[in-house]
């Protein structure tokens, strides 16, 4: 099992009232409730825990993209990918990832992509995401575009990495006369691809396809969901006709580790009730635009609420039950990733340690713990073989 | 009743409602999908009231090829054809209305008369159209509705559809979207109003919040045969809210 430490990095300082007085944390959410001054210390801070990922052993860190908002303060992850290049010297830099969806011009991303890629010397993992349903109103996308924008994006990236230049490129959303990309990536023929999801058939079926990594996001998500998203991947890459590697089996999730299993519980509780109450906090309306998702998928959310309401959780214990996040002591954490490692297959660990507003010695410490007491036991565990090309990388037609 | 009938208009299959005889009155319908209303019951007593599902609003999938009001423009070619259509009254609600107002640029001489209804289509200084798509149903109710907690309200913009219609509306909603996004308008259409040379009533909710009535007066300045009706006591939807005060002047106008 490999690790890759990711970040939200979420606006810590809403007001304690926030949850009572806002509708949505995204898009419409003023940003007079960004401080700039206390920004600088955020970023910094943020950058910092990255960094020292790399000090503690961890395969790589993740940066990703939202705008407009106070649950992540990336709106380029490249540039945050470009602040880690040159301060690391280890780690893979996990762009998770582009929202290929929002720019009229995908060349930018095939062009920042391999920059990074060639300044890191081939440390780059590129995602590539249709992006959240609020993206489309902050950035006046058409949402009823999402999926042939991202698919078309994907299919001109890829080439322009792969193909020599210059060619033509004319499709039903971008045209482009000269598409001459450089520089060329680092990693041949292009770097990994990772593609996050929370859950659709259609995108798991595509991954599967390309042989990518299927990464489950958000972060907060409940054990049933990435067990059956787990499950319906790997029956999607028998059907395609390989069984697939570890590796390509990823998760994102929240975790926390601490000395005992009741104080991880107390000091990990406050911060995460931040993050459920505070950045989750969104309109229906912003999350689900229309054509977004097909009517079908929408149909089965609709469903799914009927039935049970998630995300209007009150109680900890539902949340230790359902299992959205991981928190413990070593032990405890050890022990139910061991297990959940050997129900699924789960080879890409991305856990997320700084969950809403949780403090930067905090944050520290149980990252510190994770390396030191929990990541040794489960480093052999769902390991690949190595491959002469890594099957996250081919490219298949 | 109407008589609810599929049929292919130009290669994509089309609902269509129709009752009552006399003149042809073609009805384009809102964001909310083609639904028989108090309206179209009222007007169907004089005129053949022929209403058609706008392209994907009954099947999202089918919206291929749709991209902007133009297109759609070129299905109504398509529908002018196979229904033998000879110089219709075309009245478009709010959508609808932004269509009928392209078609009219473009086609006068296909067009007996012009109604449009609480329309979007024209971009108005200072009177940006509400965001439909961001608004949930108890936000939008206040705006599109001149009584947001009466029983019409509640039936037509529920806070969740009832299962049975959810499909439904779903589908309506992304075929909106395809041409409403964000900005529910040409920026062109207002320079190209004078063009509209047919007689036209541009009749309006006065208490619409979700395009304010600054568009009707804009529709009434820049239709070079126009006549204003405010309706005071309806908001965005007249044919549900004051039906027959809506169709007593569609009907005075058509004559």
């Amino acid at each position: 099992m490999r690790f890759y430490v990711f970040h939200l990095m979420p606006w810590p300082y809403l007001p304690p009232d926030f949850g009572q007085t806002h509708d949505t944390a995204w898009v419409v959410c003023e940003n007079a409730l960004y401080d700039p001054q206390r920004g600088h210390e955020v970023y910094n801070r943020y950058l910092d825990e990255l960094e020292y990922a790399d000090e503690l052993g961890f395969d790589g860190v993740c940066v990703n993209e939202h705008h407009q908002n106070a649950y992540g303060l990336m709106p380029s992850p490249n540039i945050m990918a470009a602040c880690l290049a040159r301060r690391t010297r280890r780690v893979k830099l996990v762009i998770l990832g582009n929202v290929l969806t929002l720019y009229d011009h995908p060349l930018r991303v095939a062009e920042e992509v391999a920059m990074l890629d060639v300044i890191s010397g081939g440390r780059v993992i590129s995602g590539q995401v249709v992006g959240t349903g609020n993206e489309f109103f902050s950035y006046n996308v058409n949402p009823t575009y999402a999926r042939e924008r991202f698919h078309e994006a994907h299919e001109l990236i890829l080439k322009a990495w792969t193909t020599p230049g210059p060619f033509a490129w004319e499709g039903m959303h971008y045209r482009f006369r000269y598409v001459n990309v450089w520089p060329r990536p680092y990693q041949q023929p292009h770097p990994p691809i990772w593609i996050p999801g929370s859950g659709s058939r259609e995108t798991i079926e595509w991954v599967a396809q390309r042989r990518y990594t299927y990464m489950v996001l958000p972060t907060l998500a409940p054990y049933a969901l990435r067990a059956a998203s787990a499950e319906y991947f790997r029956e999607a890459c028998a059907r395609a006709g390989y069984t697939p590697r570890h590796e390509q089996i990823g998760w994102g999730v929240g975790i926390y580790v601490a000395e005992t299993d009741a104080r991880a519980v107390e000091e990990y509780e406050p911060h995460f009730w931040y993050y459920a109450r505070n950045l989750l906090k969104n309109r229906d309306t912003f999350q689900y635009p229309p054509g977004h998702s097909s009517v079908r998928s929408m149909l089965s959310v609709l469903e799914a609420r009927r039935t049970s309401r998630p995300g209007r959780f009150s109680a900890w214990a539902e949340i230790e039950k359902a299992g959205y996040v991981i928190v413990g002591s070593p032990a405890t954490v050890r022990d139910r990733l061991l297990e959940i490692a050997r129900a699924t297959g789960l080879g890409t660990l991305v856990p997320n340690f700084s969950v809403g507003n949780v403090p930067h010695h905090l944050t520290r410490k149980s990252m510190e713990l994770f390396a030191r007491e929990v990541m040794p036991a489960l480093r052999p565990v769902n390991t690949d073989e190595p491959a002469a090309s890594p099957a996250s990388a081919a490219v298949e037609r | 009743m109407s008589t609810e009938t599929t049929r292919p208009i130009g290669g994509r299959p089309t609902r269509i409602l129709a009752a009552g005889e006399g003149p042809t009155l073609l009805w384009l319908h809102d964001t909310l999908g083609n639904r028989w209303t108090p309206g179209h019951a009222l007007l169907a007593h004089s005129c053949q009231v022929i209403a058609p599902s706008l392209p994907g609003f009954d099947d999202s999938t089918t919206l291929g090829r749709i991209d902007g009001p133009e297109d759609v423009v070129f299905w109504l070619l398509d529908l002018w054809d196979a229904l033998g259509l000879e110089r219709p009254a075309l009245l478009g609600c709010g959508l609808g209305g932004w269509l009928a107002a392209e078609f009219a640029v473009r086609y006068p001489e296909r067009l007996g008369a012009l109604v449009v209804v609480n329309a979007y289509g024209l971009q108005v200084e200072g009177a940006l159209a509400e965001d439909e798509f961001a608004l949930t149903p108890p936000m939008l109710r206040p705006l599109v509705f001149a009584d947001p907690t009466g029983p019409l309200a509640r039936d037509w913009l529920p806070d969740s559809e009832p299962p049975e219609r959810a499909e439904a509306v779903l589908h309506a909603r992304v075929a909106a979207a395809r041409l409403a996004w964000q900005f529910p308008y040409h920026p062109k259409l207002r320079e190209r109003l004078p063009r509209a040379r047919v007689r036209a009533l541009v009749l309006w909710g006065e208490r619409d919040r979700l395009v304010p009535v600054a568009h009707a007066h804009a529709y009434a300045a820049g239709l070079p045969d126009a006549r204003l009706v405010l309706l005071p006591d309806a908001a965005h939807y007249p044919y549900l809210e004051t039906p027959e005060a809506f169709a007593r002047e569609v009907r005075r106008f058509l004559g």
